[in-house]
């Protein structure tokens, strides 16, 4: 009897000795930090200060007027709706039209999905390689060469344009990732579906708004989270194709954030620029799941 | 019945040839970076489309090979992504499995905080791990490196084995542990082996995600003989910001091995993309 009781007292150690190395790195690693950063956010911590001293919400106040920081903001949100909306537009009809009988689909799956498994950052490199404006500019000369010379743009060096240029590597990049999610999910949808819409008398149109696109939801919401948390954090794209530039026209909340807390050292106010991120992500991550699942309810 | 049989494979082959003429989007870069790196400067300059000619040489590649120390940062790429994926993928199963099996409220409270922590980003702990690390001397290491990716990942990676481990049948483990295996036995020997899907899946992720890292190497490594390849590639633009000759080498021997791994597990990635993201 005694020996059955100790056996499951080892046993339960057992179990917590499985979640110790797990739980002991996320604490230190993970958590601690975590709960640092929103105590520094509410503090005048820099490298000028050494004695650090609670000033209540100042540094949030103080971020909203500062040039950097608000158009660092305004350019990550521009720039995570812009990729999520056009990264499913595109993906979406190459998934349908990848999932059809042609014979060459593997090997058109493969190179549309290529890009992604590439490091953001040498991408950007060898964007900003086409974008320029020498002579060995892919993109211009491309342009001049098909009678559309008046098109060519300082794409990466113009205020206007040089966040969509960014967006437009991101979105070259992340679409075939996002085409693979839709082509597995299409290929859960019963083709039965399909033969009686089409005995019902539905048009092409109508039976790809109510039963493809209805059925793609769960590819829709892990496509659209993702983009989204992924869009608001961009860090090394941006720091290959513009560093933030020109002026602050392609800051984004990551660049902004590795100024303010490295270059300028200020610890306290660059937490709390990433506290706002934080909770900019949870927010829209929750307003998201709640959207989406609604849809995926509607499945069932 | 014939003919709408014909009519459906005409649209397919123009589909197809679309569909090819939209992939020159995505293969005219590719092209563009490759037949630069064989060419002289000058003929980088005045005909960028063109196929290298009598200048034709492997010489850029020699110099951007010699100048971002390719073997020693290719080295630290298999050591950093080695190491964290290893150790990420038995720190992680082993949690899930005792967080499936032990369902206290501390047990179902770890697990509610593992998968809150995914919505929380890297960037809420950039500035204390940066603190954290230059006070216990552990920049410029790699283990700091390694501990920084293990961890930063783990409740993802926990979270995926978690959902798979509640899908095996309980017996599994009580017909274990009364034929007398200890917890440990069980898990290794009986549930590790059930979790290779998983694993697999996992992995490939785990492989691309730090393989690539750039933001862990900027904040943790300075030193040049302890730096990524991307990190390299990084610092040497830093330093010939124009000189795209000697760039364009350096980016593809940084997507070489890259391709050479998505070559061999193709098979796997495409399998891991459909289980990681559609259940169905």
């Amino acid at each position: 009897m005694i020996s059955a009781k100790k056996k499951k007292f080892k046993s339960a150690i057992e179990y917590e000795i499985l979640l110790l190395p797990a739980l002991l790195g996320f604490a230190i690693i993970f958590l601690y930090p975590a709960v640092k950063s929103i105590i520094y956010s509410f503090t005048d911590f820099s490298v000028f200060n050494r004695t650090i001293s609670f000033i209540g919400l100042k540094n949030f106040i103080d971020i909203f007027h500062d040039d950097r920081l608000t158009a660092a903001i305004k350019n990550s949100t521009l720039y995570a709706v812009s990729f999520t909306v056009l990264q499913s537009a595109f993906a979406i009809p190459l998934a349908v039209a990848l999932d059809s009988k042609i014979k060459t689909r593997n090997i058109l799956r493969t190179v549309y999905y290529m890009p992604h498994i590439f490091s953001a950052l040498i991408i950007g490199y060898v964007w900003s390689f086409n974008f320029s404006t020498s002579s060995f500019g892919l993109i211009n000369n491309t342009l001049k060469d098909i009678g559309l010379g008046f098109l060519a743009q300082n794409w990466l060096g113009d205020p206007r344009i040089a966040i969509y240029s960014c967006i437009f590597v991101a979105v070259w990049q992340g679409t075939g990732y996002a085409m693979m999610l839709y082509v597995a999910n299409l290929q859960s949808i019963p083709r039965e579906m399909y033969e009686s819409a089409v005995i019902d008398g539905a048009s092409p149109f109508q039976s790809f708004r109510h039963i493809t696109f209805s059925f793609l939801a769960p590819a829709m919401t892990i496509t659209t989270l993702t983009g989204m948390i992924g869009g608001l954090k961009v860090y090394e794209q941006i720091v290959a194709l513009t560093n933030g530039g020109p002026g602050y026209a392609t800051e984004t909340l990551t660049t902004a954030l590795m100024y303010r807390g490295f270059t300028e050292n200020r610890y306290g106010y660059a937490s709390a620029l990433a506290v706002i991120m934080m909770i900019g992500i949870m927010i829209i991550s929750f307003i998201q799941l709640q959207i989406l699942s609604k849809r995926e309810d509607k499945l069932l | 019945m014939r003919i709408s049989h014909e009519k459906y494979k005409s649209r397919d082959y123009i589909m197809e040839i679309v569909l090819w003429i939209l992939s020159l989007i995505i293969l005219i870069p590719f092209y563009y970076l490759a037949v630069n790196t064989f060419k002289s400067p000058a003929h980088v300059t005045h005909a960028p489309m063109a196929l290298p000619g009598a200048d034709f040489s492997f010489s850029s590649y020699q110099e951007a090979w010699s100048k971002m120390n390719y073997p020693r940062v290719f080295i630290n790429n298999l050591i950093y992504t080695g190491a964290s994926v290893v150790l990420n993928l038995f720190v992680s199963s082993m949690a899930a499995y005792a967080l499936v099996m032990k369902r206290t409220r501390f047990h179902r409270f770890i697990y509610l905080l593992f998968i809150s922590s995914i919505m929380i980003p890297f960037q809420m702990l950039i500035i204390p791990l940066m603190r954290m690390f230059s006070d216990f001397h552990m920049m410029n290491t790699y283990q700091g490196v390694i501990l920084v990716y293990v961890f930063t990942n783990i409740s993802f990676v926990t979270f995926l084995y978690y959902s798979f481990v509640k899908t095996i049948p309980p017996q599994l483990e009580e017909a274990a542990r009364m034929d007398g295996a200890t917890v440990m036995q069980t898990f290794w020997r009986i549930y590790f082996p059930l979790l290779v899907p998983v694993t697999v899946t996992a992995g490939i992720n785990l492989v691309i995600g730090f393989w690539n890292d750039f933001l862990v190497q900027v904040l943790f490594i300075s030193k040049p003989e302890m730096q990524n390849i991307t990190r390299a590639v990084f610092s040497n633009v830093g330093q010939f910001t124009t000189d795209w000759s000697t760039l364009l080498p350096m980016f593809m021997l940084s997507m070489l091995p890259l391709i050479v791994f998505f070559f061999f597990m193709q098979k796997y990635i495409v399998k891991g993309l459909v289980a990681g993201s559609v259940k169905g």
